[in-house]
């Protein structure tokens, strides 16, 4: 039996639920001041409480984080304590773009990719990565202050990152070695996580400041969300 | 006429489920009739690919209908509006459509103008030619019977 993240009648099921939802114009009765997404390797921090009224797209203070290394986010350090702060980020732009990534990267014939215009290869190069000549390339970049490029190389997933708003003792360059197949599932969950359990409460939000559902588009994640399983199935023959 | 037309296919795949059986369950579906809940053995491999195939039926409808629920006029994806006006389809200006294709290479035209939807459908394979037709709903109503048989068809499956 699959997980319920990888099991597509489950993930219709839930989208059903999602749909009828809206449908009904029923909304959530917890709304909390945080979001908190924690797999094996990833933690997403969404700070729900800090929401900026004003911004339609970036309206969050989220952080993430791989292995305790802070991918997106800031650290502030006095005496000895570690206080983590978000940058402000899109969810739905942060998880989508995430979802491309792993689909973009996943594809055996893939070669460079994502939101870099130029030679992407020099400028992981550039900012002191060796990256191999064939490998696939996915360069995201979160908000204006943090890189993460993906490199495979076989099975494996490379994740370089480059944060230039860390401040304690971190680096903010880093390159992590995961396997490939387990950190697509990672990101699947944490997505999947976020679309079942979360996201009608970051719309009421904001509804409740007058944005518009046509302005942030959740629809997208759900079809992005099973276009990126279908694929991932396939390919791995799952 | 064209409804007709698929019965006739219809019959000359009776055993086993062909395209067009699962076509045909896609209109049951339309016109509120619940189709029959898949069986307990989900085993064979057919029924597996029975199941999958309606799945997306349903996905891609309930996809559709969230998208058309919204307020302002959406074409998903742009574009969608010009090639269902190449297959022969009128569409509204101010209306709103969704575009999918659903197996087996089936071009799906949900198009929402005011308080009625049509679902255009148009094969593409050359074996679905001429194939294709306008039905049309109250919106409402459309969306409240889609949901109440997917709930069931999917109570039938988890």
């Amino acid at each position: 039996m699959l997980p319920p993240h990888l099991n597509y009648a489950f993930i219709v099921l839930k989208f059903y639920k999602w749909v009828l939802q809206k449908w009904n114009n029923e909304t959530p009765k917890d709304i909390y001041d945080e979001i908190l997404i924690t797999t094996h390797h990833l933690r997403f921090e969404i700070y729900l409480n800090e929401f900026n009224v004003d911004e339609t797209f970036n309206p969050f203070p989220m952080t993430i984080l791989f292995n305790n290394h802070i991918l997106v986010g800031t650290c502030q350090g006095t005496a000895g304590k570690k206080r983590i702060r978000g940058i402000m980020m899109e969810p739905l732009y942060v998880f989508n773009e995430l979802l491309y990534a792993i689909s973009w990267i996943m594809e055996p014939d893939s070669l460079e990719g994502g939101l870099y215009a130029g030679e992407l290869r020099e400028y992981a190069k550039k900012l002191g990565f060796s990256v191999g000549d064939k490998n696939p390339l996915y360069l995201i970049s979160f908000g204006c202050c943090s890189v993460v490029i993906f490199e495979r190389e076989d099975d494996s997933l490379l994740i370089h990152y480059y944060n230039s708003l860390i401040n304690c003792d971190d680096s903010p360059y880093g390159t992590i070695k995961v396997n490939l197949r387990e950190f697509i599932e990672e990101v699947l969950r944490s997505v999947f996580i976020y679309l079942t359990d979360y996201m009608e409460v970051v719309e009421k939000i904001r509804a409740d400041y007058g944005q518009k559902p046509e302005e942030y588009m959740c629809n997208e994640l759900w079809s992005n969300y099973k276009h990126t399983l279908m694929r991932f199935k396939e390919i791995f023959k799952i | 006429m064209k409804k007709k037309n698929i019965n006739s296919t219809l019959r000359h795949h009776s055993t086993g489920i062909s395209d067009d059986f699962y076509l045909f369950l896609l209109f049951l579906i339309l016109h509120g009739i619940s189709p029959l809940l898949p069986s307990e053995d989900m085993e064979t491999k057919v029924e597996k690919q029975y199941n999958e195939k309606l799945l997306k039926v349903i996905d891609a409808l309930l996809t559709g209908v969230s998208w058309l629920m919204l307020q302002d006029r959406v074409e998903l994806p742009i574009g969608s509006v010009e090639l269902a006006r190449k297959f022969g389809f009128n569409i509204q200006k101010e209306s709103s459509v969704y575009h999918t294709i659903i197996p087996p290479k089936i071009n799906l035209f949900l198009e929402r103008y005011g308080k009625r939807l049509r679902i255009h459908y148009y094969g593409e394979s050359l074996s679905l030619q001429g194939l294709n037709g306008t039905i049309e709903f109250e919106f409402d109503k459309f969306v409240k019977e889609l949901l109440s048989v997917v709930e069931k068809l999917l109570a039938g499956y988890l």
